[in-house]
């Protein structure tokens, strides 16, 4: 459970690895974006979580104002020894990272099942 | 079959505000799916418009209401053309880093202008840069220069 209360983000406490969700399928809206932004440093330096699976099965279109929010939460998660694992990307999602160079930065899973077995290896 | 569309040109000025320019990439994105454009074109000229757009507003007009963006669209059966002016001093596109190299990878700068150009057939700066003019032919789908 969680004192929190987030609006762009549906967050599940149940295991030891954070599953975020997003809400919105389309993450471009300069507010979204920067709510987004907000409430996932939140879930990493309010709440003390680093080991973070996003499922993304829902976007349907980010932005490269998306992309950056992600690069830097990725860098935070990192200084911090913790792991962000992406999960469920829809092809054109996913071929976005691969344009981008972003798949060599982040871990990327078909699936939350796989996602949750790629931090089995973390110490 | 297709039938043959009417062509469908348009020139807006918008206030420098997401909330002018997000109802004008709706418009333009229903229209082109009235139009029978398939979904992996209109990703591709959702990405390019919001990032022109975005560009246009945050760094050309530095999100000043008072300045204007100028859009101007013509639709065909087969190709897309846009046009996105700013009253900004504008940019040199040579002097933005490739966001794949290693060293940039991590830095905000220079992947929205690589996905507008990858997105789309044709991507044109004025000499300034504070105009962009964009084509995208249908069915036409991204490359990489080394595939």
């Amino acid at each position: 459970m969680s004192q929190f209360d987030y609006q762009r983000i549906e967050v599940d406490y149940s295991r030891p690895v954070t599953l975020i969700k997003f809400r919105d399928g389309k993450i471009l809206d300069q507010l979204l974006v920067k709510q987004l932004a907000e409430e996932l440093r939140s879930v990493v330096h309010d709440e003390q979580r680093n080991r973070l699976l996003l499922d993304l099965s829902g976007v349907t279109f980010l932005s490269s104002a998306a992309l950056n929010n992600l690069v830097i939460l990725n860098r935070h998660v990192n200084k911090a020894a913790g792991k962000i694992v992406l999960a469920g990307l829809q092809p054109q999602v996913r071929e976005v990272f691969t344009y981008t160079g972003l798949d060599r930065l982040f871990a990327i899973v078909e699936s939350s099942d796989e996602g949750w077995k790629s931090f089995e290896s973390m110490v | 079959m297709l039938q043959p569309q009417p062509n469908w040109s348009f020139e807006h000025d918008v206030a420098s505000s997401v909330d002018q320019v997000l109802p004008l990439i709706a418009a333009i994105l229903e229209r082109l799916e009235s139009q029978g454009w398939d979904d992996l074109d209109r990703f591709a000229i959702h990405l390019a418009l919001e990032e022109a757009l975005m560009n246009a507003v945050k760094h050309g007009n530095r999100c000043d209401a008072s300045r204007r963006v100028l859009v101007r669209w013509h639709l065909q059966p087969e190709d897309a053309w846009f046009e996105i002016t700013d009253e900004g001093t504008g940019f040199d596109r040579s002097a933005v880093p490739d966001p794949t190299e290693e060293e940039f990878l991590e830095q905000a700068s220079g992947r929205g202008v690589m996905l507008m150009e990858l997105y789309m057939s044709e991507v044109v700066y004025n000499d300034i840069g504070n105009s962009v003019a964009m084509r995208k032919r249908r069915g036409e789908r991204p490359r990489l220069d080394d595939e």
